[in-house]
């Protein structure tokens, strides 16, 4: 329905799925604003391709692989954008409440995550947090299983290794 | 009928009431002579139709004017200018308000992509824009390379700063460059204390 | 090295969490997505096919009919008169210009047409000094100094603008608001 070009399915579809590209976008890119923009981007180009999906895809997947796509081009960006603000940061810090023993641990687990190269980092993301299988993930990346199992085999390893103590209480 | 003809009908009835109830601007042959202002106003009625802002072109020919410049540079600039704005209307959406077109197409002047724009707005959603797309092109005036000020004004607009705010700093770095500052490290200066002081953070809910 | 699947387990239990959405950047999503439709929609298909050059083949009657909306369009042009705009806050402005040479100094910019006949300066009693005080819309405004009837002065206290200003620079003023 919505490959008709039915607005209001379209406008369906993204309140369905804008929570979880929005949660993808913001774990692997680092920056809310940064996640913003590649997921309003994805959500146009997925408008734009609706043609060509095919209903045998699952919708989500075949969205992950635009989203997946976009916060590529963008994580090189979003790095250097967000060295710069750090840059500042540091120069001026501003009085900010405690973060809450959760928060705190999140941040230590994104930074973790900042930590891995950006295909280790894209493949745990989709794995264990966004729950793709591996030939999914495949399709999505044109990689094979094999590499894919490599890369999340050794982000597992790295964040274990820099999270060990993360709950310790 | 269909929907398409439908709106294929509409539009011609709009497009011949349109033609015959635009006037010539009567400030244009009085500053431009008749010759001049004939050649203008072929630029300003297209502009017209495709639902461009015209006043910027008027001001641009008027400024000519007052500058007794040659009429083929009138002209010539007055078409890139129409050209820019309609540039900064496929980048922005057809509903963008013509005072944030036209301050966008002085930013792409400046050097500023469509891609930035964009940006900028994406940042900003539903917020007027002619402010930080005017200071963004100040900016670059005052030496700041543009993809430096495309990246600070991204990361003011990202932040909610004002347009007072906005206007403040472009005065401010204005006034560090004239004691001798280098244009960059003034921009970035005084917009991280903008910064500082709005407090950028991440959105919480409220 | 031994895996510690507890541990990636809670990892990836904290970073499912959804993320606070914030209602504006969605609204933003959707907004751009109907921007698209309309682009590609009907209206912007009818319009490609209005402008695209073609024969047409018109009845006689629809031709008179035509004509004829031509014709009232044309005198309703003649009635009708300018819309008058609504009136918009003004804030006074003082410029300044100090030039001990001048004989006359007038104000141009985007907020009178750029015509050296509408707003001139007056000498303040000390010599060479000129100023005006014009009221002016909040927001970004274009000028600069016509100096004796014919030499262009910018602001040398203002920040230059940044445009196609047929090599002779324009000054810019933000009016608050």
């Amino acid at each position: 329905m919505a490959a008709g070009g039915d607005g209001a399915a379209f406008e369906t579809l993204v309140h369905r799925h804008y929570g979880d590209c929005l949660r993808y976008a913001m774990r692997l890119l680092g920056a809310r604003h940064d996640a913003e923009e590649v997921v309003q981007d994805t959500f146009v180009r997925a408008h734009r391709s609706l043609p060509r999906y095919e209903n045998r895809d699952r919708f989500r997947a075949w969205l992950f692989r635009i989203l997946v796509n976009r916060c590529r081009s963008a994580a090189t960006a979003a790095a250097r954008r967000q060295a710069r603000m750090a840059a500042y940061a540091s120069h001026h810090p501003t009085v900010e409440p405690p973060p809450s023993p959760d928060a705190e641990r999140l941040a230590r687990i994104q930074a973790a995550l900042r930590q891995l190269p950006v295909r280790q980092r894209e493949a745990f993301l989709l794995k264990h947090v966004e729950d793709l299988s591996y030939e999914e993930m495949a399709a999505l990346s044109g990689q094979r299983v094999s590499t894919l199992k490599m890369r999340v085999k050794r982000a597992r390893e790295r964040l274990q290794l820099l999270l060990k103590d993360v709950y310790d209480d | 009928m269909t929907s398409v003809r439908a709106a294929q009908i509409a539009l011609l009835l709009l497009v011949i009431a349109a033609g015959t109830l635009a006037a010539q601007d009567a400030r244009l042959p009085d500053r431009l002579g008749a010759q001049v202002a004939a050649r203008i106003q072929v630029i300003v009625d297209s502009a017209r139709a495709a639902g461009l802002p015209t006043e910027p072109l008027v001001q641009k020919a008027l400024e000519g004017a007052s500058k007794n410049v040659a009429p083929d540079r009138i002209v010539e600039t007055v078409r890139s200018l129409r050209a820019r704005l309609a540039a900064a209307r496929d980048a922005l959406g057809r509903d963008t308000p013509g005072a944030d077109l036209t301050a966008a197409a002085t930013a792409l002047y400046a050097g500023t992509t469509t891609e930035t724009l964009r940006r900028m707005q994406a940042a900003r959603p539903g917020r007027p824009l002619a402010l930080p797309f005017a200071v963004l092109a100040d900016l670059v005036q005052q030496g700041v390379a543009v993809d430096t000020a495309a990246a600070l004004m991204h990361d003011l607009t990202s932040a909610g700063v004002s347009d007072a705010d906005l206007a403040q700093l472009l005065l401010l770095v204005q006034q560090d460059v004239r004691a001798g500052a280098p244009p960059v490290a003034a921009a970035t200066t005084r917009a991280q204390g903008v910064l500082a002081r709005v407090g950028r953070g991440e959105w919480s809910p409220p | 090295m031994t895996d510690d699947p507890t541990l990636i387990a809670r990892v990836a239990r904290d970073l499912s969490a959804p993320v606070p959405t914030d209602p504006r950047a969605k609204q933003a999503v959707l907004r751009a997505v109907a921007s698209r439709r309309l682009e590609h929609g009907p209206l912007a298909r009818a319009w490609e096919w209005l402008v695209e050059p073609r024969f047409l083949s018109v009845s006689p009657v629809a031709a008179v009919v035509v004509l004829a909306l031509v014709a009232a369009a044309a005198v309703a042009s003649l009635w009708g008169g300018p819309k008058a705009l609504p009136p918009t806050r003004q804030l006074p402005v003082q410029f300044v210009l100090i030039e001990s040479d001048a004989r006359s100094v007038a104000l141009v910019g985007d907020f009178n047409n750029w015509d050296p006949r509408a707003t001139a300066l007056a000498q303040t009693g000390e010599d060479g000094v000129w100023s005006v005080v014009v009221p002016l819309p909040p927001g970004r405004h274009r000028y600069a100094f016509v100096v004796n009837g014919g030499r262009w002065v910018p602001d040398a206290r203002a920040p230059r603008t940044l445009e196609d200003d047929f090599g002779l620079p324009n000054s810019v003023i933000y009016v608050g608001g």
